[in-house]
């Protein structure tokens, strides 16, 4: 129960020395085994952190070239686009412009082409159906053909009263003298019925001389002074082939328009 | 007769050191780990550290019942009273 | 009775005392010092060794706040020696040595001397003016609570131990043979605590002599390592598994 000095002395001294064997033998070996390998382990941590940072570099750099190069990728394809739409365009409207002209000329080829043929055909009709007019007015109706010529040329001298006159009045007021012509000598009824219009057209009684031409056809010609008041079938053919001739063109400005 | 009586006296008084001088601390004790109950049922997180403290503060409390025992241990076998 | 339970004297020579509970520790010792030495020598002893130490060591530095590292050795030492002093007494024909108020003024001194070494070691003698705290007048107070704890220390081993010898023995005594068993296990729960105990408190004793003069008002010293945390309760922040 009471403090022994000599177990307490010994027991001091015996628990120092273990202190001290165990941390020679157990704790310092310990202590270093284990410091080492912690160093190691942060060595080697630091390391591979290093490397993950260098290989996190070297992504980003990969990431960064592979947008880049999408970029560029998609600039390309937006200029390719851009060039093929133009170039598309431009193809378009030549062909366009080509298609343009080409159809103006053979519009305008199949126009002249048309013109001359409808001339030809126009020209070759008039040209025989006058013939054939005035062949068959001859040959059917000689009589009525006759007078109805007859009348044209008087209704001819009434319409022409004033060209008549101012014709007369420029020979020098001398009484009128009138040329007949007919295809054959005109009867006396005819030479009397154009001198009674005559006389009304101009005021005066003319003289008429009377002539013979087979170039008229049939019906009359009328000249006073330099006026021809033409009522021949030859001169009637004529006329109306003039017009038909004239008509033409009217007749084409329609059909082209 | 009178080295009796001193050892009577003793040995009654070792009894009632142990007997009394063991109230405070089990009271104590009692009290503590309640209150390390408690705090364990509040952050059961923090069970091992509680638990820690709670070990070194009953080693604390127990002391004074130490004392006691030893005060009692004295009587009874080191009187130095009774020669 | 008396003589069975304490300290019995072997031998005499000359001034000197051998009690079996000398005996006892130095054959602890030996043996301790030797099972190290071997476990050192193979791979896996080797590494049970490493991983009780890296553990243990830890949980030594988390306890307190300041860097405990050179009483992590003394710390394991007193836990190893007081854990097997404790538990060999549940040998047959050995009984501890921790039950011999000699053995633990022994170890709780050492205790005392190592607390004011390292505070010495940390700070030199600035250490002591923290027995000046809070005012000059508390001095005597402080010296009679520093040699009161280290008396408590070796006075709470002690009787735990002793205590639980003497009741298995009394029950022994007077019920028979199997009745002890419970209170032989309670007894080595007792043992772990205590072994474990101490070696805390000695820990916390001597962090907080340096915590006190690290903790006092600023601009007095150049310590490094002023944790402002509570000089007057040094509560151990405790982790890490028992021992």
């Amino acid at each position: 129960m009471n403090l022994e000095p000599t177990t307490l002395v010994f027991e001091l001294v015996n628990f120092l020395v273990l202190l001290w064997v165990l941390q020679r033998l157990v704790y310092r070996p310990l202590h270093q085994a284990i410091h080492a390998r912690r160093e190691e382990l942060a060595e080697e941590r630091a390391g591979l952190q290093a490397q993950r940072e260098a290989l996190e570099k070297e992504q980003t750099e990969l990431d960064e070239g592979l947008d880049r190069l999408d970029e560029l990728q998609a600039q390309v394809r937006r200029e390719a686009t851009e060039a093929a739409v133009k170039e598309r365009a431009r193809i378009l409207e030549g062909a366009r412009e080509d298609a343009a002209s080409e159809r103006a000329r053979v519009q305008a080829l199949l126009a002249s082409e048309r013109k001359a043929t409808e001339a030809w055909v126009r020209s070759v009709a008039v040209e025989r159906g006058t013939e054939v007019a005035g062949a068959l007015l001859k040959k059917l109706a000689p009589e009525a053909l006759d007078a109805a010529l007859e009348r044209g040329l008087v209704q001819a001298i009434d319409a022409h009263q004033e060209q008549l006159r101012h014709s007369w009045e420029r020979e020098g007021g001398e009484l009128p003298e009138a040329e007949l012509v007919g295809a054959t000598l005109p009867g006396d009824r005819a030479v009397k019925k154009v001198r009674e219009a005559l006389t009304g057209a101009v005021g005066a009684r003319p003289r008429l001389h009377v002539r013979e031409d087979d170039r008229l056809e049939a019906g009359l010609l009328l000249r006073l002074g330099d006026h021809v008041l033409d009522g021949s079938l030859a001169g009637q053919l004529e006329a109306f082939r003039a017009l038909a001739e004239e008509g033409a063109p009217e007749a084409k400005k329609q059909a082209d328009g | 007769m009178n080295q009796d009586m001193l050892a009577l006296v003793s040995i009654v008084t070792a009894g009632a050191t142990i007997a009394l001088g063991s109230i405070g601390p089990a009271l104590g004790q009692g009290r503590a780990v309640a209150q390390a109950l408690d705090a364990i049922a509040r952050q059961p997180d923090a069970a091992n550290q509680i638990t820690r403290t709670l070990f070194v503060g009953l080693a604390m409390v127990e002391s004074t019942a130490i004392y006691c025992l030893v005060v009692a241990l004295v009587l009874l076998f080191a009187n130095p009273l009774l020669g | 009775m008396n003589g069975d339970y304490f300290a019995r004297d072997l031998l005499e020579l000359g001034p000197l005392t051998i009690t079996d509970t000398l005996v006892v520790s130095l054959a602890l010792s030996v043996l301790l010092a030797g099972l190290g030495a071997i476990a050192m020598r193979f791979p896996g002893p080797r590494e049970v060794l490493e991983v009780a130490y890296e553990t243990l060591e830890r949980s030594v530095r988390e306890m307190v706040a300041v860097d405990a590292g050179p009483l992590v050795p003394l710390v394991l030492t007193l836990w190893a020696f007081i854990l097997s002093a404790n538990l060999v007494g549940l040998l047959p024909l050995v009984s501890s040595p921790t039950r011999d108020l000699s053995i633990t003024t022994a170890l709780a001194l050492i205790s005392f001397f190592a607390g004011h070494v390292f505070a010495f070691r940390q700070q030199g003698w600035r250490y002591l003016k923290h027995y000046l705290k809070p005012n000059p007048l508390m001095l005597p107070f402080n010296i009679i609570g520093e040699l009161s704890r280290t008396l408590a220390l070796a006075l709470r081993l002690f009787g735990n131990i002793l205590s639980g010898e003497l009741i298995a023995a009394i029950l022994l005594y007077v019920a028979g043979l199997l009745l002890p068993v419970p209170l032989m296990l309670l007894s080595v729960l007792t043992a772990v605590v205590q072994a474990y105990i101490f070696g805390v408190l000695t820990l916390v004793f001597a962090a907080s002599s340096v915590h006190v003069v690290a903790g006092s008002p600023p601009g007095e010293d150049g310590g490094e390592e002023p944790p402002p945390s509570s000089p007057a309760n040094p509560t151990p922040t405790l982790e890490g598994t028992a021992s």
